[in-house]
C-alpha cells in the first residue's frame, strides 16, 4: 500500500507546471497576435480629419461657419492605440485529501464429532480459523489555476514617430 | 466574479472544471463586423458604441469589459474585438503638428 507521502509525490505538478507554462505562452501569443492585427487595422482605416473651423461674425450679428477641407489620417495617427495585454501571474494549488482505514475480519468455526459402537468410541474436533484484512484508500484532489492578466503599453517602435520638417523660410523681422 | 455570458464553461465543464473570469473595468475595443452595423451585438453583450468609424457602421469603437468582449468575439459576424486606447498625447502632438490648436481669433 502507498504511503501519504508517495501519494502527494504521486501529484504530477510538474507536468501541470508545464501546461500551465504553456498554455500560458498559447494564449500570450494569441492575445499578442490580436493586437498586431488591430494596430494594423488601425493604421488602414483614416478618417476625415477637419483641421480648422472659421467661424465669422458679421456686422450684423450673423454667425456663419466655413472649414478647411478634410484631411484623411489613419486612427494610429490620430492617437488610437492597440492595447496590449500581458499574463502577470499564474497560481497552481494542489490540495489533497487522502483517508485510509483498516479492518480486520476473524471468522472461527468449530465443529465436533463423535461415535460410539462396540465398545469403541472416537472424536474430532474440527477448528478453522480465517483472518481477513480489508483496506481501503479515499484520495480526493483538487487543483485550482489562476492567472492574471494585465494591459500594458504598446511596444515602443509600434508607434510611429512624428518628425516635422518645416521649410518654411523665417518671417522677415519688423 | 461570474461567468461570461454563453461563455466558455462548457467545454472545461465536461472536464469538472469550474472556470471564471473576474471584470475588470470597460475598456475601449474596436469591433469589426463582418456583416453589417456590429452595434446591437455590442448593445447585446453589455457595451456601448462610442465612435462609429465608417459610413457602413462595420467597424465601431465600443466601450466594455474584457469579459464581455471575448464573449462578443465568439459571436458569429464578428471579424475582429480588440482593445484599443486613446494616446491623448499623441493626438495633441499631431494636432500641434499640424496648427489645429486652440482658438484664434482676429
Amino acid at each position: 500500500m502507498a504511503s501519504v507521502g508517495q501519494e502527494l509525490l504521486d501529484v504530477p505538478l510538474p507536468e501541470m507546471v508545464m501546461k500551465l507554462g504553456l498554455g500560458v505562452a498559447e494564449a500570450q501569443r494569441a492575445l499578442d497576435e490580436n493586437s498586431v492585427e488591430t494596430a494594423k487595422l488601425l493604421a488602414e482605416t483614416e478618417v476625415p480629419l477637419v483641421l480648422a473651423v472659421t467661424q465669422t461674425i458679421a456686422a450684423d450679428g450673423s454667425v456663419s461657419f466655413t472649414q478647411a477641407p478634410p484631411v484623411d489620417v489613419s486612427l494610429l495617427q490620430i492617437g488610437l492605440m492597440p492595447t496590449f495585454y500581458q499574463f502577470a501571474e499564474a497560481t497552481i494549488e494542489v490540495t489533497m485529501d487522502i483517508k485510509t482505514t483498516m479492518s480486520r475480519d476473524t471468522n472461527i468455526k468449530v465443529s465436533a464429532k463423535a461415535k460410539v459402537g462396540f465398545a469403541m468410541w472416537s472424536a474430532s474436533v474440527k477448528t478453522d480459523v480465517s483472518h481477513n484484512r480489508k483496506f481501503g484508500k479515499e484520495v480526493r484532489g483538487t487543483s485550482r489555476m489562476v492567472t492574471r492578466m494585465v494591459p500594458v503599453p504598446p511596444p515602443a517602435r509600434i508607434e510611429p514617430v512624428l518628425n516635422v520638417v518645416d521649410n518654411r523660410p523665417a518671417p522677415d523681422a519688423p | 466574479m461570474r461567468a461570461p455570458p454563453g461563455g466558455n464553461t462548457g467545454m472545461y465543464g465536461r472536464f469538472g472544471a469550474t472556470v471564471e473570469f473576474q471584470d475588470g473595468p470597460p475598456g475601449l475595443f474596436l469591433v469589426v463586423s463582418s456583416n453589417g452595423d456590429p452595434s446591437a451585438l455590442v448593445a447585446a453583450h453589455g457595451g456601448v458604441v462610442a465612435l462609429r468609424l465608417n459610413g457602413g457602421g462595420g467597424v465601431v469603437v465600443a466601450r466594455m469589459t474584457l469579459t464581455d468582449a471575448l464573449s462578443l468575439q465568439r459571436e458569429r459576424g464578428i471579424r475582429m474585438v480588440g482593445g484599443v486606447h486613446m494616446n491623448m498625447e499623441r493626438y495633441r502632438s499631431l494636432l500641434a503638428s499640424i496648427g489645429a490648436v486652440g482658438i484664434n481669433q482676429v
